[in-house]
């Protein structure tokens, strides 16, 4: 699904230039669950970006599918973005003003030809699978965390993606929720989406197939696992 | 998903109740602000037009260009000019005159004290004001006819119609007159003033025949109509040959000028009398274009501050947006549907903002009214175009309130946006610092206007006029005969609450103007235009007048007594010889000091007459005016007009001992009485009127600033919690960032001082000018401004600044 051939992503100011990310090569295939992992600063948020359309690498080839991603106009990556692709935030993410259903609902107020009643009937599929569907008049505010990154989830694969990005889903969150969101993203690899989750836990990056490490912007070693 | 968006911005508004309710209760001040302007300046500019057949009508008027004289502006024309501009120039096809008069009615067994406008028969022919009965053509085809406004029929008749019915006219004589028609009440946007009108055939017509052909004794207001497409001043270039061979100054003056080099002629369209003869006479108090022009400007400063206002706050709160935009964009939001949803929204605000504007004014509409004294409205339907207009500034003011933020945050690339809990830059803050900057310098600008403003108001009236005005009661005596006024003053000095009495032919800042030429005898050269008027003895006592050299008048020397009064023509010699006094200015113009003028002769009209005194200078046209130099003579039978000082402890007793001698002296004639002092103030009222809305909308600005400031002093503040916080740890007192926070908002308060002072300087400096006795514009008034929005500024911000300050640093440091 997802094919990066010298990727490098550089930052450059006045006096500074940084390498984010250095010529990556990477594969990633349908189905797969790709866990990346690294310590702070070593280019996992940068790669995630890039790989989510949410950014251009600065060198290389980015490979969505059979469509290369490089040169793209931003009108089109975002239409790539919402059709095939997810996300999930360490910080939620969710809209204060908008309520839990209001929430799942932005997903897929920008795709134009889902019509109103659609909507409604996929927001509700998607909140009971999250198992918050009772929930749905209430503000985050009014939630805890693991619910909150429920709800997230629950954003991510109402539009039904082929691709999930994960930026640390449990980091704020305590380790029985954290246990949630994990098997809530085993599951829906399970049903064939591909999940790329960057991560700081290795208990939660077993649930990968893969380990992909990164230092310095650069791939270091990948573990592959296969779980049986 | 407009619905969405409508959610969206409707939750933002309740979830942001500070922010929302400065955003847009500033916005409707400011637009409240602007639509109560526009109505007062819609309805000066609306004077007159609304009178059919107006368009090509103009009135007569004239520069008089006296030699040694400052020329003077006037409303009125010779009275033989009109109908020589009729008679002699193809492209005047009608013209018509009014001639103010006063007289006494009596309709039964009631008088009433009236003011007269005699006109010419084809008045309504040519000034088509509106007749409810009658015919316009006939309604003075017979001289001994009357007009009656519907508020003067209904005083002198009640309900019952008047048409037919006979009044009688003194003047003083008395002359029976049949009411031909009745005329509309005039609404208050005319500059005309119209109760009761006669015909100048009548023989209630006080001024003589031979009068109304000579070109230089009086005037009249004189309006002619135009034919279509012609130039005015073409008609005026054509009428000055034509002035000179009818009227002769050397003849008539002993001046060696033509009539069109003293006489300037102008012809102002009927529909700017209103605006333009400010300071030089009319009917009623004139407006001003000086002051349409000037609250133009302030509606739209304050429109702008508030629309600053609306977009600095936009701006900043829009940046605390950036991770729901970044949002937005991972889950498939285009930049066009962004900005979109931000013009929405600010659109949205902008229009409950209106919403809310409309409700202020319609509140505020009767009070409005009331302070302005005339009917200010505002109908939606008929008022179309300012409607639109308010719809179209509110909706420019949503727009770009809402363009920069949009167009700068939806153009970035939201990874950054959604992983952080910072907010977003907006821009470099240079076009928030810019706003408020202007901001601040449209409050400071007009606040230091105002300050002047009612500074010179407050000097004009406490400056030393050369006359005591307080304490005079004026009376119009002219009904009485001379003995009888004599009598009058006599029964009046008896009374312990009266101090004195005084007689002259016109009063102090009446506006009456009569004029004679002057001359040093033997040295025609020196020939110089000086204002007249006729005194008793007792005058420049009674006014506290001041007496540089010489003596006053007196009763007990003939030679003191003018044998015709000083404002006729004196060329009959008739004065020869006799004295009188005159003013220190008069002295100068002349070339003598005070003390020289005592006992020279000079030559007054062509008669001879002494210098026996020289009095001080008095402002008898208030401080607008320089001081005119003026000759005084005593001729009692032209003295109409009784002045009579009262002691300031009993009043009462003294205007009751006053209309009880007048009921004696004048049976059956009303009083007209007044207070010096209110026709002094009459010349203010329309400037007090201006400073009194200054003051407001000024504060109304200064309010708008701070409102911004205050909720921009909110969101610096919170943005800079952590900084704040570490601040803190590292050993900073409260009062090091209780001083760094106001720092911060001082320095646009400063350059807008910058801005503002030059701009300031330039246009009082201007609007001064209209003031004969002015101020000075000291420094003082623009540091205090500046002082004041500095502390306004930070009284406005210094609760925010306090609060952070005080707050602990932990909680600072836990803020992400």
């Amino acid at each position: 699904m997802i094919t990066l051939k010298q990727l490098s992503k550089i930052y450059r100011t006045t006096e500074v230039e940084t390498a984010a990310l250095r010529d990556i090569n990477l594969q990633v295939a349908v189905g797969e669950f790709i866990a990346v992992m690294g310590p702070s600063g070593c280019g996992k948020s940068t790669f995630l970006n890039i790989v989510g359309m949410l950014d251009s690498p600065t060198a290389g080839e980015y490979w969505f599918g059979d469509q290369n991603i490089a040169g793209r106009t931003e009108g089109e990556l975002s239409a790539l973005r919402k059709n095939s692709i997810g996300f999930v935030f360490q910080s939620f993410n969710l809209i204060d003003e908008l309520n839990v259903s209001e929430n799942v609902e932005l997903a897929l107020l920008y795709h134009g030809e889902i019509s109103r009643g659609e909507r409604k009937d996929r927001v509700r599929d998607a909140l009971e699978r999250v198992k918050i569907g009772h929930r749905a008049r209430h503000l985050p505010q009014q939630l805890s965390g693991g619910q909150q990154q429920r709800v997230a989830v629950a954003r991510a694969v109402v539009s039904r993606p082929k691709l999930i990005l994960a930026d640390e889903p449990t980091g704020n969150l305590d380790s029985a929720n954290g246990e949630e969101v994990m098997q809530l993203l085993t599951e829906l690899n399970n049903e064939g989406t591909t999940v790329v989750m960057v991560t700081h836990s290795h208990s939660h990056a077993e649930y990968a197939h893969r380990i992909v490490n990164l230092l310095d912007g650069a791939i270091v070693t990948e573990n592959i696992r296969q779980i049986l | 998903m407009l619905r969405h968006y409508l959610i969206t911005a409707t939750r933002n508004f309740t979830h942001h109740k500070l922010y929302s309710f400065i955003n847009i209760v500033g916005l409707a001040v400011g637009l409240a602000c602007a639509i109560l302007i526009a109505l007062f300046l819609r309805d000066e500019l609306s004077y007159d037009r609304w009178i059919p057949g107006s368009s090509h009508l103009y009135r007569v008027e004239m520069t008089v260009h006296a030699p040694g004289r400052p020329q003077q502006q006037t409303a009125v024309a010779p009275i033989p000019l009109p109908p020589l501009m009729k008679e002699q120039l193809p492209e005047v096809t009608a013209m018509t005159r009014i001639s103010q008069q006063w007289g006494t009615m009596t309709v039964g067994n009631r008088q009433f004290s009236e003011t007269l406008l005699v006109v010419d028969p084809n008045f309504f022919e040519v000034i088509r004001l509106p007749l409810i009965t009658g015919d316009p053509a006939r309604v003075f085809s017979e001289p001994e006819s009357i007009v009656l406004s519907q508020r003067a029929a209904k005083k002198y008749f009640g309900d019952t119609s008047p048409l037919g019915k006979v009044v009688t006219v003194r003047t003083p004589e008395p002359h029976s007159l049949t009411v031909t028609g009745v005329l509309r009440d005039l609404p208050e946007n005319t500059h005309l003033e119209a109760d009761v009108l006669l015909p100048g055939t009548s023989k209630a017509d006080q001024m003589p025949q031979a009068e109304k052909e000579n070109w230089w004794n009086r005037i009249m207001f004189g309006y002619v109509q135009l034919a279509p497409n012609t130039n005015p001043d073409q008609v005026v270039a054509k009428l000055n040959p034509i002035l000179d061979k009818a009227a002769n100054p050397m003849k008539d003056l002993g001046l060696t000028l033509l009539t069109s080099q003293l006489l300037e002629v102008h012809l102002t369209p009927f529909h700017d009398i209103h605006l333009t003869s400010d300071n030089y006479g009319g009917f009623r108090p004139a407006g001003s274009l000086t002051t349409v022009y000037g609250f133009a400007a302030i509606a739209v400063l304050i429109l702008l501050v508030a629309c600053f206002n609306f977009t600095n706050l936009a701006t900043a709160r829009a940046a605390l947006r950036g991770r729901e935009i970044g949002l937005r964009k991972c889950v498939g939001a285009t930049r066009p549907q962004l900005i979109f949803q931000f013009l929405s929204e600010a659109l949205l605000t902008a229009l409950v903002a209106l919403v809310l504007s409309l409700a202020f004014v319609e509140i505020l509409l009767p009070a409005y009214s009331a302070f302005l004294d005339r009917r200010i409205e505002f109908n939606y339907v008929t008022d179309w175009p300012l409607f639109a207009g308010v719809i179209a500034a509110t909706s420019a003011a949503g727009l770009l309130s809402g363009f920069y933020p949009a167009l700068v945050l939806s153009k970035f690339r939201p990874g950054a946006m959604v992983k952080t809990s910072r907010a977003a830059p907006v821009g470099s803050g240079v076009l928030r610092l810019v706003l408020v900057v202007m901001q601040f310098a449209v409050s400071i600008g007009l606040g230091i206007a105002a300050l002047v403003i009612f500074r010179q108001i407050d000097y004009a009236h406490k400056i030393d006029m050369g006359l005591r005005r307080e304490g005079i009661v004026g009376i119009g005596a002219g009904s009485l005969t001379a003995v009888a006024r004599e009598s009058f003053g006599q029964a009046l000095r008896i009374n312990p609450a009266i101090l004195g009495v005084a007689f002259s032919n016109t009063s102090p800042f009446s506006g009456s103007i009569s004029n004679s030429f002057v001359d040093r005898v033997g040295e025609p050269s020196s020939r110089t235009l000086v204002r007249t008027m006729d005194i008793s003895p007792e005058f420049p006592t009674l006014y506290d007048m001041r007496l540089l050299a010489g003596r006053l008048l007196s009763k007990e020397r003939g030679e003191d007594r003018l044998l015709t009064g000083i404002h006729i023509d004196m060329k009959d010699g008739k004065n020869e010889g006799r004295n009188i006094l005159m003013n220190l200015a008069a002295a100068r113009e002349l070339g003598y000091s005070a003390t020289e003028a005592v006992g020279k002769v000079i030559l007054l009209d062509g008669s001879r007459v002494t210098i026996v005194g020289v009095l001080g200078d008095s402002l008898m046209d208030g401080p607008k005016m320089p001081v005119p130099p003026m000759i005084y003579g005593y001729y009692p039978d032209e003295n109409t007009e009784v002045s009579v000082r009262v002691r300031r402890d009993r009043v009462s007793d003294a205007l009751a001992f006053i209309d009880k001698t007048w009921r004696i002296q004048a049976p059956g004639l009303p009083i007209q009485r007044y207070f010096l002092s209110d026709d002094f103030e009459a010349q203010f009222k329309a400037d007090e009127t201006q400073g009194d809305m200054f003051a407001v909308f000024v504060g109304i600005a200064i309010f708008i600033a701070c409102l911004g400031l205050f909720g921009l002093a909110a969101f610096t503040v919170e943005r800079r919690t952590k900084e704040i916080g570490l601040r803190k740890v590292f050993g900073a007192r409260t009062r090091d960032i209780v001083r760094l926070l106001l720092w911060q908002f001082s320095i646009p308060v400063l350059i807008a001082n910058v801005i503002a002072w030059p701009v300031a300087y330039y246009y009082l400096h201007h609007w001064l000018d209209s003031y004969a006795y002015r101020i000075t514009l000291s420094p003082f008034y623009f540091l205090g401004a500046g002082v004041t929005a500095l502390a306004i500024a930070w009284i406005t911000i210094v609760a925010h600044a306090l609060r952070v300050a005080h707050a602990s640093p932990i909680l600072a440091l836990r803020y992400e």
